[in-house]
């Protein structure tokens, strides 16, 4: 009886669930039917002048677009103010985005990409790709656009003449750039010792080697042009291992008078401090820009932060929602190939950038590329647009820039 | 009254089965039973059901083996190589047999003489093994199938829908004849139910210990062949969830963890089909992606505690 | 052998490994030419070490002795840090209090959350592993949700981050010590605990509720796990909840210590054996930095450690058994010497 009982239980469980997760399922189709639901929303917009297909309220297009965004770490702080932005950006266009979970494996990013498909995505934006162009022909040849992945040469190679392969942003070899970057702040900040933390390059994760590359790469320059520069230490891997406190704590007792991190270097501070080195050691790091670095800039402990702008991977939405509406022809390259979009990013070195960038990217912000310059890259509102266009406005990220536009 | 529950209750797998599937059915409006999907369901349940299936023999017989994904990864990883290096499916296929045969082996030899709990060694063997790999890969992140110095022959979506059918067929209809009509499935359940009563009885367990690991060895060599044909790449990560996704499978499937009487191999594919499901339909929901996990906790505690109802003992389980 | 020399065999011998490995890794680093080890401001890392692993091991020992694989730790770990650590961070206290409030408060949530999984496990009636899996989606689930996703950011706050100056550290670990040595070996709880341990069926059989006893180790466990959260926080200032059952790598630092503790527990008791295998994996791990092995190879000396270890300790009594066989063969043969002459 007992486990009759249970079973039953369990039974109202699985059902409650089941009828928790409808509404959920529904909602999805909800603003196709109501816009009125987004009525806070376009205050911003200027009167659009071709009915209410071309709306700036949410309803364009007219059918919404689903699109798959394969990521892999859900608690990255990049990745959560790039979701913020497609909050925002949700309340001016009509389209859904469908986040994977945490994906460590090609295996999973397939798998993804499949369920992508059956849930009727009809775009892939690949914030994370490990099965290069093997995804992009997976993504094609289920019917869905592919958007992502500037950085890799083969993919643009095998899948650039695909028509569902949308191209990408492009900033030379992004994290490449962002390493030397860090290294070039750390000079300019007249550091000669540096300790170099690699994060995952030794865990054959390909973003942290083209960092390291980039630092590498940037310090030989420096020493060729007659600056004296070396690294006294390199401290792999995350927090929480025995080995990573010995590497850190033997780090620090260097003599060193700079850090550069290719990953968030949030967690030196800490240490930095106990080990009473606030004042000898001046840190630059890839990071994502937040509210809590102004004063670590201001205070001159954080001399240069290298920043990948969530926004630029927003760039996805637009291009896919521009193939979808029939301008896959108008968004490529004259030689038919598809398009690497120009883009820029942020190398912070003020605590005056830093507390303008942070402002911008966070929920509520104004955002580096607001509801009206993304418009300006969808062909049914601007007919007039080149792909020359989209690079402007994708690599005008200055501060400066970025006022002039709003 | 008792016989009819007994009866019952061996189809409750089967119905945690079906409560996942009528579930998401109907949260996900039906899409989830889409061409596209099932074919998609097939492909990613292919690996875990080939690795459970062969796990079924090695559980049942009371060896707890947690290292299933190291030995994927490796497998995949090794056979990549080779695969690249010549240029060809069969020396590809050959090296992951050989690859997951050498470790399999070493881990039978490992539960038939060594005392030990195998438990741990293999959750410690399994990080080994990918660390393992790290180390041979050294500065490559990922290899491709496409690098290879000749072209390794491509297969879409379709195609890979049918070579997975064959294989998991295959395995399956090997494993059911050895497991149902052989003496082997028999001497597996009286092993895992009793190391006693086996050895009273005069049983050898170690054959049997390392037959059971060689069959597990054959279906992680052919999930990794079946995995390098599809992803026609492999990574350091590769296999990282099949550890606990087997054990996941098998619970589903209905068979207790510590082996014994109710093994059974169909538990390895129902469990497989299951967490499939189970995983696809929820990042289908589109939901928040806190909401996703408690919702795949949630479930999947569910059906657990619905699958296992097939042997519950009155002692608290370990 | 007297009472006293007893005891004393007993203490030389539980001290004997940390003592050993110590020297040892001492020697090969300096005839490596990688002086530095064991000493200084290594000597504060090891120190370090020992405690936050020790804590960890000490956390998953009071389950896993019983069979009770937990996936969770983790997940209470991170979970117990953001929830008491951001409530903390608000409570304004005068200086020194304020760090022991964050202790009390996070190794309090650790508690409850440990009471969670122990509920969850005896209701269920599943293998803990799998009742655990679930419970840790749920509590990375809630870090995740909670407080914007931020984790807990603690460094500017030095007042807090009082606990990894190695008096401070030691003090902490001293007293919880106290208290576990007293639970385990004086207390019908402790009792229980090795009789379940030993057999389960029999313990049941005579009396002892498995229930109460599992609920109670899994809430120390949690609070254990609060410990070395305090831990985690004081060294690095900051945490990020994590998903997708990635929490479970923090279990990885358990197992050589909790092994060494078992091995050790018949000298002495099994809490001061874990924090001396602590003690030896944290000179190891020291040891490899010096000698330039990476994070990879770490995790592989790591873990060849861990299974030889495992080899050695599962089949000791296998030596045993040789020598009483050996000396029985010899007393019989000299007996039939005996009876011929």
């Amino acid at each position: 009886m007992k486990k009759f009982l249970a079973l039953l239980l369990a039974l109202v469980m699985v059902i409650g669930l089941a009828a928790c997760g409808e509404p959920a399922g529904n909602e999805s189709q909800a603003p196709a039917s109501a816009p009125a639901g987004n009525s806070e929303a376009p205050e911003s917009g200027e009167p659009v002048a071709e009915g209410p297909e071309l709306s700036a309220d949410g309803r364009y297009p007219a059918e919404t677009v689903k699109i798959g965004f394969v990521n892999y770490d859900t608690t990255a702080q990049q990745f959560l103010s790039l979701q913020d932005y497609f909050d925002y950006l949700d309340d001016y266009f009509n389209f859904e985005i469908m986040y994977s979970e945490s994906l460590d494996s090609a295996e999973a990013e397939f798998a993804f990409i499949e369920q992508c498909a059956a849930a009727g995505c009809q775009g892939i934006i690949g914030y994370y790709n490990e099965g290069r162009e093997e995804s992009v022909k997976l993504a094609s040849s289920l019917g869905m656009y592919y958007w992502g992945q500037g950085q890799d040469p083969n993919v643009q190679e095998a899948c650039g003449d695909d028509p569902y392969y949308l191209g990408s942003y492009y900033v030379g070899n992004a994290d490449y750039e962002y390493g030397k970057s860090v290294i070039d702040s750390l000079v300019a900040a007249d550091c000669h010792k540096i300790i170099v933390v690699t994060g995952g390059k030794d865990f054959g994760v390909q973003m942290f080697i083209d960092r390291y590359q980039g630092m590498m790469d940037a310090i030989q320059e420096a020493q060729d042009g007659g600056y004296d520069i070396e690294v006294v230490y390199e401290v792999p891997g995350w927090p929480g291992t025995e080995d990573f406190t010995a590497e850190q704590t033997s780090a620090l007792a260097t003599d060193a008078d700079g850090l550069a991190s290719a990953l968030s270097a949030l967690m030196w501070i800490q240490p930095i401090s106990a080990a009473g080195k606030m004042n000898s050691i001046k840190i630059a790091a890839v990071d994502t820009p937040t509210a809590d670095m102004v004063d670590l800039m201001a205070s001159g402990l954080f001399v240069g932060v290298a920043a990948e702008i969530p926004d630029v991977f927003g760039l996805g939405v637009p291009m896919i929602i521009n193939a979808v509406q029939g301008y896959g022809e108008e968004q490529r390259n004259e030689d038919g190939t598809a398009p690497l979009i120009d883009c820029g990013f942020w190398l912070i070195t003020t605590a005056e950038e830093m507390e303008y960038y942070s402002e911008i990217e966070q929920e509520g912000g104004t955002w580096c590329f607001d509801a009206d310059d993304v418009r300006s890259i969808l062909y049914d509102y601007n007919p007039e647009l080149t792909l020359d266009d989209m690079s402007a406005l994708y690599s005008a990220v200055t501060m400066e820039e970025i006022q002039a536009r709003r | 009254m008792k016989k009819s529950w007994e009866t019952i209750r061996n189809y409750f797998p089967i119905f945690g089965f079906v409560i996942v599937v009528v579930f998401f059915s109907i949260a996900t409006k039906g899409a989830i039973l889409s061409g596209t999907s099932l074919q998609s369901l097939l492909n990613q349940a292919i690996a875990t059901a080939l690795v459970s299936i062969g796990s079924v023999f090695v559980f049942g017989c009371g060896c707890f083996d947690m290292s299933m994904g190291g030995t994927l990864c490796m497998t995949a990883v090794l056979g990549g190589y080779a695969g690249i290096a010549s240029g060809s499916i069969f020396v590809m296929a050959l090296a992951c047999l050989a690859t997951a045969l050498v470790l399999s082996l070493l881990k039978g030899l490992f539960a038939a003489y060594v005392e030990v709990p195998l438990f741990i060694v293999t959750i410690v063997l399994g990080f080994v093994l990918s660390a393992l790999v790290l180390v041979i890969m050294g500065t490559e992140t990922t290899i491709l199938l496409n690098d290879a110095v000749k072209p390794i022959p491509s297969f879409n979506f379709t195609q890979m829908s049918a070579i997975n059918i064959v294989a998991l067929a295959g395995f399956f209809i090997v494993c059911v004849i050895l497991f149902n009509f052989t003496a082997l499935g028999r001497k597996v359940k009286i092993l895992g139910g009793n190391p006693v009563t086996a050895r009273q009885t005069g049983l050898n367990s170690v054959n049997i210990k390392l037959i059971s690991f060689i069959i597990s060895g054959v279906g992680v060599a052919l999930a990794a062949l079946v995995a390098l044909l599809r992803i026609r790449s492999v990574g350091s990560t590769y296999g990282a969830d099949m550890g606990t996704d087997v054990m996941i499978a098998l619970v589903l499937g209905g068979m207790p963890l510590t082996g014994g009487p109710r093994t059974r191999i169909s538990a390895g594919i129902i469990g497989a089909l299951t967490i499939t499901v189970l995983n696809s339909g929820l990042s289908m929901l589109g939901l928040d992606l806190a909401i996703i996990q408690i919702f795949r906790a949630v479930i999947y505690l569910a059906v657990v505690y619905v699958a296992s109802m097939t042997y519950r003992t009155n002692l608290l389980p370990r | 052998m007297s009472k006293s020399t007893r005891i004393l065999k007993n203490i030389v011998i539980t001290l004997a490994p940390a003592v050993i490995v110590y020297l040892f890794f001492l020697l090969i680093t300096n005839l490596f030419g990688e002086p530095g080890f064991g000493v200084g401001d290594n000597l504060r890392v090891i120190g370090y070490n020992m405690v936050y692993s020790g804590f960890i091991a000490l956390a998953v020992s009071y389950n896993l002795t019983s069979g009770r694989f937990d996936f969770s730790v983790g997940s209470v770990l991170i979970l117990s840090l953001i929830v008491g650590g951001n409530i903390a961070k608000e409570i304004d206290v005068p200086e020194p209090f304020g760090a022991v409030l964050m202790v009390v408060l996070v190794v309090l949530v650790g508690m409850l959350c440990g009471l969670i999984s122990g509920l969850f496990y005896i209701l269920l009636r599943l293998p803990p592993m799998v009742t655990s899996l679930g419970v840790a989606m749920i509590f990375e689930a809630i870090g995740f949700a909670l407080f914007d996703s931020e984790g807990l950011r603690l460094y500017t706050r030095q007042d807090l981050l009082i606990w990894t100056k190695p008096q401070n550290s030691f003090i902490l670990l001293a007293l919880v010590l106290i208290v576990l040595i007293y639970l385990l070996n004086f207390t019908k709880f402790g009792y229980n605990c090795r009789s379940l341990q030993t057999g389960q069926k029999n313990a049941v059989e005579v009396g002892v509720n498995e229930k109460t006893n599992s609920v109670v180790c899994y809430i120390i466990a949690g609070g254990l796990m609060g410990f070395a959260g305090i831990m985690y926080i004081s060294q690095n200032g900051i945490i990020a909840p994590q998903t997708g059952l990635s929490s479970s790598s923090f279990m990885m630092n358990a197992f050589l210590p909790m092994f060494i503790g078992n091995a050790l527990a018949k000298y002495s008791d099994r809490n001061i054996g874990v924090i001396v295998g602590a003690f030896c994996q944290a000179c190891l791990s020291s040891a490899l930095v010096y000698l330039g092995a990476g994070p990879s190879m770490q995790t592989v000396m790591n873990g060849v450690a861990v299974m030889l270890f495992l080899i050695y300790v599962s089949n000791n009594y296998k030596f045993a058994l040789h020598r009483a066989w050996r000396e029985k063969k010899e007393k019989a043969l000299g007996m039939t010497s005996a009876a011929k002459q």
